[in-house]
């Protein structure tokens, strides 16, 4: 009786210690981690971790509670951390892009440079092109994405500092101040 | 028989226990494996030509190589190019102009797409690129395999049509200029 007391708790054990290793996410976790804390300076919110991975948290598996299909941030030029506010991000998947009437689905910027969209309100077909403007910016400013984006919603996952081999650095709307809104 | 019965009862309350953790840690153990591959092994056979394979490699960086996908340091396949990974220091991503890749880039990426099943490409070349599919390149590409980015090639499309092309050892130049105007 005792004997199969000991190898039922034994087969529970190693059962528990096999499922143990299903349940978590250690890359996710890292991921998450990878981040850091909250500036204490900002509110969890709508403004925060500019430049950082979004969908880290806000991916669908957690720890935010908001899912987003895309969202990053916009600075102002390409050596300096001012955010640029306003600009319209114009995304157009493989559905739209194709199609000379789609107009794509544009998002703004907010005061932080963060842009995002809910899950819910445009999930992507792969490729999407990005393209940013801005309404008051000279004719002709803005930026359009070379490449496609293939499968990361998140633009910092490869629009990250530094620039090198694997990151054309963060996302900028000009190359210098003339290409700017005049109140930038 | 005391002590039999003592023997059979210490066999049944240690013995049969430590069965299981001993049958449990083998086969943890086992997952973990501990020969190495012949360090000396080389796949012989009939490969494409390395001077088939710009076409290609133009298509692959534009449309698989993007940094979020064949554009990584982990991928088994790895593409370099100009608007995704860099190969040497000093170059970035999205410098793009016309140029695709550099010399080398071109080189690392015909090894990337050859060294990923060596075998089964050298056996597709040898029948004069028949049956591609048992190649996962191209099952992945037309997602008949489980692939994140889904179905990048559809059968007959351009870009399709410039990969099996270069499988058959006469590469499809226009297509794979074609492939290029894809979103």
């Amino acid at each position: 009786m005792r004997a199969n007391l000991s190898i039922v708790v034994l087969a529970a054990l190693s059962a528990f210690m096999m499922l143990g290793n299903a349940c978590g996410d250690p890359v996710h976790d890292d991921l998450v981690s990878a981040l850091g804390a909250e500036n204490p300076k900002v509110p969890t919110g709508p403004l925060h971790r500019p430049g950082q991975p979004c969908m880290a948290c806000h991916g669908g598996r957690g720890p935010a509670k908001s899912a987003f299909s895309m969202a990053g941030t916009v600075f102002a030029l390409i050596d300096k951390t001012d955010p640029l506010s306003g600009v319209v991000v114009n995304l157009k998947d493989s559905v739209a892009y194709p199609d000379p009437n789609s107009k794509g689905i544009d998002t703004t910027t907010n005061a932080a440079g963060n842009f995002f969209l809910h899950s819910d309100e445009f999930t992507p077909a792969y490729p999407v092109h990005v393209k940013l403007s801005h309404p008051t910016a000279p004719a002709g400013a803005g930026k359009v994405m070379y490449s496609h984006v293939g499968r990361d919603g998140s633009c910092a996952s490869c629009h990250h500092d530094p620039v090198g081999t694997e990151s054309p650095g963060h996302i900028y709307f000009a190359d210098d101040p003339s290409g700017l809104p005049p109140s930038q | 028989m005391n002590m039999y019965s003592a023997t059979i009862r210490s066999i049944v309350w240690w013995g049969l226990p430590a069965l299981v953790v001993a049958l449990f840690a083998c086969a943890s153990l086992g997952n973990s494996g501990c020969s190495a591959p012949d360090a000396n092994a080389r796949t012989v056979g009939k490969f494409p030509d390395p001077a088939t394979f710009k076409p290609l490699a133009d298509m692959m960086v534009a449309r698989c190589g993007s940094l979020d996908c064949h554009g990584q340091q982990g991928r088994n396949l790895k593409i370099y190019g100009a608007s995704g990974l860099r190969l040497a220091g000093g170059d970035e991503p999205n410098k793009a102009g016309p140029l695709f890749a550099t010399v080398n880039e071109y080189a690392a990426d015909y090894g990337s797409v050859c060294g990923l099943e060596p075998e089964t490409l050298a056996a597709v070349i040898q029948d004069g690129g028949k049956n591609p599919e048992r190649l996962t390149l191209v099952q992945k590409a037309r997602n008949a395999q489980e692939h994140k980015g889904g179905a990048v090639i559809v059968r007959g499309d351009a870009q399709d049509r410039c990969m099996l092309s270069w499988l058959t050892g006469t590469i499809d130049a226009q297509s794979c200029q074609d492939a290029l105007k894809l979103p």
